[in-house]
C-alpha cells in the first residue's frame, strides 16, 4: 500500500475513534511510528495535517497542539539517543508524558486565555491517554510495517 | 395365487418402505432448505425492523422539534449532531452539528430544542459548528424567574446542575420556578425556557443567594437541534417601496 493512502484511511479511521474517545490524541502514536522508521518527511506531512484538523477539531483557541507535537517531537528525538525507540517501555513511558503534557498544557492554556475546564474530566483523559496511546501504536506499528511499502532508492 | 400373494406382498412392502424414506428424505432435504430461507428472511425482518424502529423515534423527536414556536422575529431551523467533544484539543463542553456558515450560522446563534435552549454556536466552520453548552463553565446566560422576574446570571458548573448567579439575597425566587431568558446579552432571544430551580441556600458570607438549577433538556442524548436566526430587518428600499405604495393608493 501507497503511505499516502496508508495515512488517508489512517487519518479517517482516528477521526471515527476521537469521536469515541473524547480527549484522546489517536495521531501522536502514528508520529512515533514515523519517527520509529526514520520517515521523517510523512512524519512533518502527518504532523501538519493532524494539527490543523486537531486544532479544527478542538474548541480551544489556535496553539495547544502545535506545542504538543512539537514536545512530542522532542521526547523521542531526545530519548532515541538513550533508549530503544521500540521498547514497549519506551512506548508507555511516552504515552504516560503525553498524558502529563495533556493535563498541564489544558489547564495551562485554558488559564491563559480566561477559560474555566473541569479539571476531573482532563485528570480522567489524561490517564486515558497512555493506555489509548499504547494500544494504538501496537496496532499501528503492526499494521504500518507489513501493509506500507516504501520504494526502495538506488 | 398364494404363491404369488407371498411374493408379490414382501416386495410391495420392501417397496413402500423404499419410497416412504426416500420421499421423507427428500422432504427433510426441502424443510431443511426452507428453514434456512426462513431464518434468512427472519434476519432481514429483524434488520428491517430495528431500522423501521429508528425512523419512528427519529420522527417522534423531529416532531417534537416542530413543536417548537420561534419567538417573534427570529427564524429556527433544524441541525444534526454529528460528534460530541473530539481530541485533546476540545476542553469545553462542546458538540459538533452538521450546518455552518453556508447555512447562515454565526458565531453566537443560539441553539435549543423544544424542551429549552441547549447553548450558542462558539465557532462555525463552512459545514459545521461547535456548540458550546449551557452546562460549560464558561456559559453565561442572563436569566430571570417565570413567576417573579428575579434576574441572574444562569452559568454551568460542567457537572448536571447549573448555578444561577448574582441574585440578591432579599430577591423572591421559588424552588420549582422556571428560569427563562432575559434577552439582555443580546444574544438569546427573550422567554426561551431554560432551567428549573432546584435549590435556594442563604449564604452567611455572600450577599446572594446560592441558587441550583436543572436545565431542562438532557445535553448528553442530543441528535437534533435547532438553530435560531434573527430575521432580516427590512432595509431602507423596502421600506420606501412601501411607502411609494401607500402614496399611491
Amino acid at each position: 500500500m501507497h503511505p499516502a493512502v496508508w495515512w488517508l484511511l489512517y487519518t479517517i479511521a482516528g477521526v471515527w475513534l476521537q469521536s469515541w474517545i473524547p480527549g484522546v490524541d489517536v495521531f501522536a502514536p502514528a508520529v512515533m511510528v514515523c519517527l520509529q522508521e526514520e520517515r521523517r518527511r510523512e512524519a512533518l506531512w502527518g504532523i501538519v495535517c493532524w494539527t490543523v484538523l486537531q486544532e479544527g477539531a478542538g474548541n480551544m483557541p489556535f496553539g495547544s497542539m502545535i506545542l504538543w507535537y512539537i514536545a512530542l517531537v522532542l521526547v523521542v528525538t531526545v530519548s532515541r539517543s538513550l533508549f530503544d525507540s521500540r521498547n514497549i517501555v519506551f512506548i508507555l513511558c511516552s504515552g504516560i508524558m503525553l498524558g502529563g503534557l495533556h493535563y498541564f498544557m489544558t489547564l495551562g492554556m485554558s488559564a491563559l486565555q480566561g477559560l474555566s475546564v473541569d479539571t476531573h474530566r482532563v485528570l480522567l483523559e489524561s490517564a486515558a491517554q497512555p493506555v489509548v496511546f499504547v494500544l494504538v501504536w501496537w496496532i499501528t506499528y503492526t499494521l504500518y510495517t507489513r501493509l506500507v511499502h516504501h520504494e526502495t532508492v538506488l | 395365487m398364494e404363491f404369488v400373494g407371498w411374493v408379490i406382498k414382501p416386495g410391495r412392502y420392501v417397496v413402500h418402505q423404499t419410497e416412504m424414506i426416500w420421499n421423507r428424505y427428500i422432504y427433510l432435504v426441502g424443510l431443511r432448505h426452507e428453514n434456512d430461507k426462513l431464518k434468512q428472511r427472519i434476519d432481514d425482518l429483524t434488520i428491517r425492523l430495528a431500522a423501521h424502529k429508528e425512523k419512528v423515534a427519529e420522527a417522534r423527536r423531529l416532531g417534537r422539534l416542530l413543536e417548537f414556536e420561534a419567538p417573534p422575529k427570529w427564524k429556527a431551523s433544524g441541525a444534526r449532531v454529528i460528534a460530541q467533544r473530539l481530541g485533546p484539543n476540545a476542553a469545553l463542553e462542546t458538540f459538533v452539528v452538521g450546518k455552518g456558515t453556508l447555512s447562515g450560522v454565526k458565531v453566537n446563534t443560539p441553539v435549543a430544542t423544544s424542551g429549552g435552549l441547549v447553548g450558542r454556536v462558539l465557532r462555525a466552520g463552512l459545514t459545521a459548528s461547535h456548540v458550546l453548552l449551557l452546562s460549560d463553565q464558561n456559559s453565561k446566560i442572563p436569566v430571570l424567574g417565570s413567576d417573579h422576574r428575579t434576574t441572574g446570571i444562569l452559568t454551568g458548573r460542567g457537572e448536571d446542575l447549573l448555578e444561577v448567579r448574582y441574585v440578591p439575597l432579599n430577591a423572591p425566587l421559588d424552588e420549582g420556578e422556571l428560569l427563562v431568558t432575559s434577552g439582555l446579552a443580546e444574544i438569546y432571544p427573550k422567554g426561551i425556557p431554560v432551567a428549573q430551580v432546584v435549590s435556594i441556600e442563604r449564604s452567611d458570607i455572600s450577599l446572594f443567594l446560592n441558587v441550583r438549577a436543572r436545565p431542562l433538556v438532557n445535553l448528553r442524548d442530543l441528535e437534533e437541534i435547532l438553530l435560531l436566526r434573527r430575521e432580516p430587518l427590512p432595509g431602507p428600499a423596502a421600506n420606501a417601496t412601501a411607502a411609494d405604495t401607500a402614496v399611491v393608493q
